[in-house]
């Protein structure tokens, strides 16, 4: 098959799959990282079943551990980065792949979040900090 | 269904979606880095053709009721602009958002990523703790 056409696939298995779990509605998002508050669980389902069937088929077909990940360091800029999006998934209740699904959904909430993201994403080229 | 069931179910299409990815194109299935490929033109057709995709996912889970129907958004256009941006800078300095990390990075045993998701989530919850709840 096609390099292209196992991409497409991909993403639109990828994209039903989170529509039909939740991870694109805001509300929903927010109430699962409402700790303190009224706290909804289910989203913690998203990703029990999606790490269940990637890591079984990833195991089968990767029989020993890839040495490379465990010589990655942890640096200051994947810290400071998980901080920030953290923040602004929790500001608006979405993220990358959910974002640009729900842009079908023709609400203008998703289109300035998508095009902010844009500039977020370019940010770090355009300081020059990151290629 | 109920909601958790309805998680259960995205949870498997989207693991799934993220094996065949992986296995076919022996890349790790990570939206923001797509966006982003597409943005700088590297690797330009996979990452148009994803973002494609995902656009077709949601008219199809639009127009078959599978989702996106009640989207009750309970922030403003302003929240979502500052959203937005946060999102889009911390996934390009984390290298990864919740897809690749969360789920390809977790399921690998990647310290990078289970640090990254950890993070996402407890940096996401303190932003709700201030922000507000729904």
């Amino acid at each position: 098959m096609a390099k292209a056409m196992v991409s497409f696939l991909s993403a639109i298995v990828f994209g039903l799959g989170l529509a039909v779990s939740g991870m694109t509605e805001p509300a929903k998002v927010i109430g699962f990282l409402d700790f303190l508050g009224n706290w909804d669980p289910d989203l913690i389902f998203v990703m029990l079943g999606a790490i269940a069937v990637f890591s079984t088929g990833y195991w089968i077909v990767e029989s020993k551990k890839d040495s490379a990940l465990a010589k990655q360091k942890l640096d200051r800029k994947l810290i400071i980065g998980s901080v920030i999006f953290g923040a602004g998934w929790g500001v608006a209740g979405l993220c990358p792949g959910p974002a640009i699904t729900s842009l079908s959904s023709g609400s203008s909430y998703v289109y300035v979040f998508v095009s902010t993201m844009l500039v977020g994403i370019y940010l770090p080229r355009l300081l020059l900090i990151q290629k | 269904m109920n909601s958790w069931q309805n998680a259960l179910l995205g949870g498997v299409l989207i693991g799934t979606a993220s094996l065949f990815f992986y296995i076919k194109l022996n890349k790790i299935l990570g939206v923001s880095g797509l966006i982003k490929q597409a943005l700088i033109r590297t690797e330009k057709r996979i990452s148009i053709v994803f973002i494609a995709g995902l656009l077709v996912a949601g008219w199809l889970a639009k127009s078959f009721d599978l989702g996106l129907a009640s989207m009750d958004f309970s922030r403003t256009n302003t929240e979502a602009a500052i959203g937005g941006l946060l999102v889009g800078l911390g996934a390009a300095l984390a290298n990864g958002c919740t897809s690749g990390h969360g789920i390809c990075g977790v399921s690998r045993f990647s310290p990078r990523s289970i640090l990254a998701i950890l993070i996402f989530i407890f940096s996401g919850a303190f932003s709700v703790f201030i922000v507000g709840g729904v």
